[in-house]
């Protein structure tokens, strides 16, 4: 069972980052203006709460654009929920990082 | 920025996150590698996509300080592998897996007393004495066992073993069937010497039984192949062995062939007699169990009830007594508390009992007349620190629930003592005891104390979900 979330700002921010497209750690840290060394931890600690999850790029799309794969997080239920009550506590959020403002 | 300058950059960024991953725990440092090089790429080619200077300075100066937060990633990984292991220790504290652990050791000690016995009995299936009939044909001992030695008898070595037998070689001429006139050395042995001696004999066919029967003749497998050509009909097949008829009962493969005195058949049926010039063996079968159904345990129960003698007068554990104002635990808890300590010592006791056996069986000849007392003095040590350590550690047990003390704490008032501190203080991780122990025993606090928190303390040991 997962642990109850624990819903500070840079959660918060981090989630709606992801919700709307950031959904690498580089693109996370550019949106949230956070730097790497809270981004990466609270990233890691989220995952661990399953509030996110990772996969790995596939390789062959990597290699067709010439870059190193990447690895992307995307909300679980759970982060949805987490998302949302976020939001009812911090309205400004949506705001923040409006979505569907994330670049490829 | 000119590429050159471009790979020192990279070479510089990719040396500082090495040195951060050096603190991410080996089982996720591959992966953690991984995701940060990817994103440095990243970072480093925003860096270098500038092109003025003031611009490239600055973009550097994020991608190191991009890779300075590896190094609080890492920490805070490392961190968390450090929470992870205290929270395997907390569950190492619990009675249960206390004596799971001594149950371990109890059954690996016995194991090695079971494959060390096998390996003794393999090596010393056949112990053979050579007996000595007369000075001329005294033999050197070439067994474990010294049949001359004083201090061991035969009643001892009886003790040993489950089955004596003993045979005794004369030349004699033998011919009948395919064989000419050639001269053996026959073993004259009783009927059930490969019984008793658990030898196996192969290549027994129809051998005529009944009161009319011939005694019968066993061949060493050298015989069989010379003389025989390793014919598989051989049984049945009549000799004249000097002045006696006998029937080849069968092929003596195995272990026959290290029996001393390289008979080429053992005559069965006729009770060997003592002759002046012929050599005789006594060859007894060594018990796997018997080794150690001996009457050996007596050397280790000796060495353990001495050490649970000798231990009240050279350690000190009081089990603790329980503060005026506290409240005692019910009789059950109390129960289970001594009910904990007495299944450690028996626990312990076993441990000592086979590891003695160990002992004594792995760092001297089995049948050394030093391993008895390697036994015996082994299981004096270890008793006595397995008992030492039992009641050492059942000190610091909290008697509600049995697991292990924690969080150490220095307190006292230096002004009243003298000293830095007057003594530890230990709280039970559940939050049902706290335990005092005196720095010097004094007139007013010579032992250690138990207090017994009430409910009031809970709120502060209540455990967070999903720990």
């Amino acid at each position: 069972m997962a642990k109850e979330p624990r819903l500070t700002h840079i959660t918060a921010l981090i989630l709606q980052a992801v919700d709307a497209g950031f959904v690498y750690g580089f693109s996370i840290m550019e949106m949230t203006g956070l730097p790497s060394g809270t981004v990466y931890p609270a990233v890691r600690r989220m995952e661990e709460d399953q509030l996110i999850r990772s996969r790995w790029e596939r390789q062959e799309i990597a290699d067709r654009e010439r870059r190193p794969p990447r690895k992307y997080y995307q909300l679980t239920s759970t982060g949805k929920t987490a998302l949302e009550t976020a939001r009812k506590r911090y309205p400004l959020l949506q705001r923040l990082v409006p979505t569907g403002e994330a670049r490829s | 920025m000119t590429t050159r300058v471009e790979n020192a950059l990279r070479r510089m960024h990719l040396g500082l996150l090495w040195g951060a991953s050096l603190l991410v725990p080996g089982s996720k440092r591959s992966e953690w590698s991984r995701e940060w090089r990817t994103e440095l790429w990243y970072v480093l080619r925003e860096c270098f996509s500038a092109t003025s200077l003031s611009a490239n300075s600055r973009s550097v100066r994020e991608a190191t300080a991009f890779c300075m937060g590896a190094y609080q990633d890492a920490i805070w990984l490392r961190q968390r592998s450090w929470q992870e292991q205290q929270s395997l220790a907390g569950i190492c504290r619990s009675a249960p897996v206390c004596l799971l652990v001594l149950s371990g050791i109890c059954f690996s000690a016995w194991g090695v007393v079971r494959i060390s016995s096998n390996v003794a009995a393999g090596m010393s299936r056949i112990e053979v004495y050579p007996r000595q009939v007369s000075e001329n044909h005294a033999r050197p001992c070439d067994c474990a066992f010294d049949a001359t030695n004083k201090v061991r008898s035969l009643a001892t070595a009886r003790l040993w073993f489950d089955g004596f037998s003993h045979y005794q070689i004369a030349p004699e001429t033998v011919w009948g069937g395919e064989v000419p006139r050639t001269e053996w050395k026959v073993a004259h042995a009783r009927s059930d010497f490969f019984t008793v001696l658990h030898l196996p004999v192969s290549l027994t066919g129809h051998v005529r039984s009944g009161r009319d029967r011939l005694p019968q003749i066993v061949l060493s497998r050298e015989t069989w192949t010379r003389q025989f050509a390793s014919n598989p009909n051989v049984a049945g097949t009549e000799l004249h062995v000097g002045s006696v008829d006998a029937t080849v009962a069968g092929v003596a493969f195995g272990a026959s062939s290290g029996l001393p005195g390289r008979a080429n058949a053992w005559l069965l049926g006729s009770d060997p007699q003592i002759a002046g010039a012929s050599p005789e063996f006594l060859v007894a079968h060594l018990s796997p169990a018997g080794y150690f159904d001996d009457g050996r345990w007596a050397s280790s129960m000796l060495g353990i009830l001495l050490a649970f003698l000798v231990l009240p007068f050279v350690t000190h554990a009081p089990l603790g007594d329980y503060s005026s104002r506290s409240h005692k635990p019910p009789l059950a808890r109390r129960s289970l508390f001594w009910a904990f300590l007495i299944a450690k010592i028996s626990g312990i006791v076993a441990i000592v009992y086979f590891a003695s056996v160990d002992l004594a069986c792995l760092f001297v000849q089995p049948f050394s007349h030093l391993s008895g007392n390697i036994q015996a003095a082994s299981a004096v040590v270890l008793c006595f620190l397995g008992a030492n350590w039992a009641f050492r550690d059942q000190q610091l047990r909290c008697p509600y629930c049995l697991r292990r003390m924690a969080h150490p704490v220095q307190v006292g008032q230096p002004s009243r003592t003298f000293l830095d501190w007057n003594g530890t203080e230990l709280v039970c991780e559940r939050g049902h005891t706290l335990l005092h122990i005196p720095e010097i025993p004094t007139s007013w606090f010579h032992a250690q104390r138990w207090v017994c928190l009430d409910g009031s303390w809970q709120f502060l040991f209540a455990r967070p979900r999903g720990r």
